[in-house]
């Protein structure tokens, strides 16, 4: 500190420049390191996670997969993570459903537009494709615990399905779980001055195996024929090639 | 010879200046809107308006603003999905701009009418009304249905036109 103040002003700056280009080089290196040189850093240390993958909004292509999701190049497995049900019991999502087919989305219930919307699509693509929550798990996590309590989400989740699991927790434990799914900590923006705000949260489905492999991903819009097609094929345990 | 009865004349008068009244109205008339609905909404509080705003005409017009008595507040929003894959909504406070010629389309996953702080429960089956504000246009109050939660195609616009890009196809 004592070197870099008795500089003339000019050094001080270079040096200053030096500093920062060696950090900001020491932050590239890291970042290709974790694999994603082009990834912010909180992402980078989440770009070795095959959920990072979903970073990249991978996009479905029909005709060259047969499938409607998007199919993953590295499958994801059943993340390990724990939250409470909308019972008040602890909910291991790894054990709870292991085995099972199910679909996974991240979203709050404030959200009055992508979220019921995704919920809607599922609920009514299960319903024309014949499939219950006995055959197809649908798990919700909430990303905004702070205002999804239990009874809330369950109130929510009803409009959709009864069957339908919805999971909260502290904001930890929240954040935690999508570590676990390679995905960033949810953001709070937009607050009012009511107190409401929004939070971002991962646009998309994803839709595990009985394998607890996940290989396909829904992206927000996803047609109702296109879930009608893949879901059977899914509870089937059918693995895209 | 023929005479004009002065009546006559003052009701040509009238008849003109009512004409040219309605002319004015029909200037800053605010595009049509149809189709507006609602789906039920799940959460207790918020809920969403989807509607087709038809052609404002040649000089276009911007939704700047939307009342209604059944929510505290009302915002015109969209949803966003980042190149990141993550969704995200945000308010428009410019407003929402309706295209000269075409209109625009509120509809799941893009832009829509966010009611806030719901004062009246929304059920399948109820219609309420809602004001939309034009820059031009003025105002105009529309009939809201709200539909079932779980409808039809629900996927909204599809954003990557995944499947509807191979739409046209089948013909
Ligand atoms: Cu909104």
């Amino acid at each position: 500190m004592g070197r870099v103040r008795a500089l003339p002003p000019r050094l001080r700056a270079l040096a200053a420049g030096a500093v920062l280009l060696t950090v900001g080089a020491l932050a590239v290196l890291g970042a290709t390191l974790a694999g994603g040189a082009d990834e912010a850093p909180s992402t980078a240390a989440l770009a070795d996670h095959p959920g990072a993958q979903l970073l990249q909004n991978p996009l479905p292509n029909p005709e060259a997969t047969g499938f409607h999701g998007a199919v993953l190049a590295e499958p994801i497995p059943r993340p390990d993570f724990a939250l409470t049900d909308t019972d008040g019991r602890r909910f291991d999502f790894a054990e709870e459903t292991a085995g099972e087919p199910t679909l996974l989305y991240v979203g709050y219930t404030s959200c009055p537009d992508i979220c019921p919307a995704h919920l809607a699509q599922i609920a009514g693509a299960m319903a024309e494709a014949g499939l219950d929550t006995d055959e197809l798990r649908v798990v919700f996590v909430t990303a905004d615990p702070a205002r999804d309590d239990a009874e809330r989400l369950e109130r929510y989740l009803a409009a959709f399905d009864d069957g339908f699991t919805g999971l909260t927790g502290s904001p930890e434990e929240v954040d935690a779980a999508l570590a676990a799914l390679g995905q960033p900590a949810a953001e709070v923006f937009g607050e009012r001055p009511d107190g409401s705000y929004e939070v971002t949260h991962p646009s998309q489905v994803l839709a595990f195996g009985p394998d607890d492999r996940a290989r396909l991903v829904f992206p927000f819009g996803t047609s109702r024929e296109g879930w009608v097609a893949d879901l059977p094929r899914l509870v089937a345990g059918e693995v895209p090639s | 010879m023929t005479r004009v009865s002065p009546w006559l004349v003052a009701l040509a008068l009238l008849v003109a200046a009512v004409g040219c009244a309605d002319d004015d109205a029909a200037e800053a008339a605010p595009p049509e809107v149809t189709g507006a609905e609602t789906p039920e909404p799940a959460a207790p509080d918020v809920a969403a308006v989807y509607a087709t705003i038809g052609d404002p005409g040649p000089d276009g017009d911007t939704l700047v603003g939307a009342s209604t008595d059944v929510a505290e507040r009302v915002e015109l929003h969209e949803s966003v999905i980042d190149d990141d894959g993550s969704a995200r909504m945000v308010e428009l406070e410019d407003g929402i701009d309706v295209a000269a010629g075409e209109g625009v389309v509120l509809e799941r996953g893009g832009l829509h009418v966010m009611l806030m702080g719901l004062e009246t429960e929304l059920a399948e089956g109820d219609r309420y009304e809602l004001t939309l504000e034009f820059e031009r246009g003025g105002e105009v109050t529309v009939d809201v249905d709200v539909v079932p939660t779980v409808g039809g195609d629900d996927g909204g616009g599809g954003h990557d036109g995944q499947d509807e890009a191979h739409g046209d196809d089948d013909g």
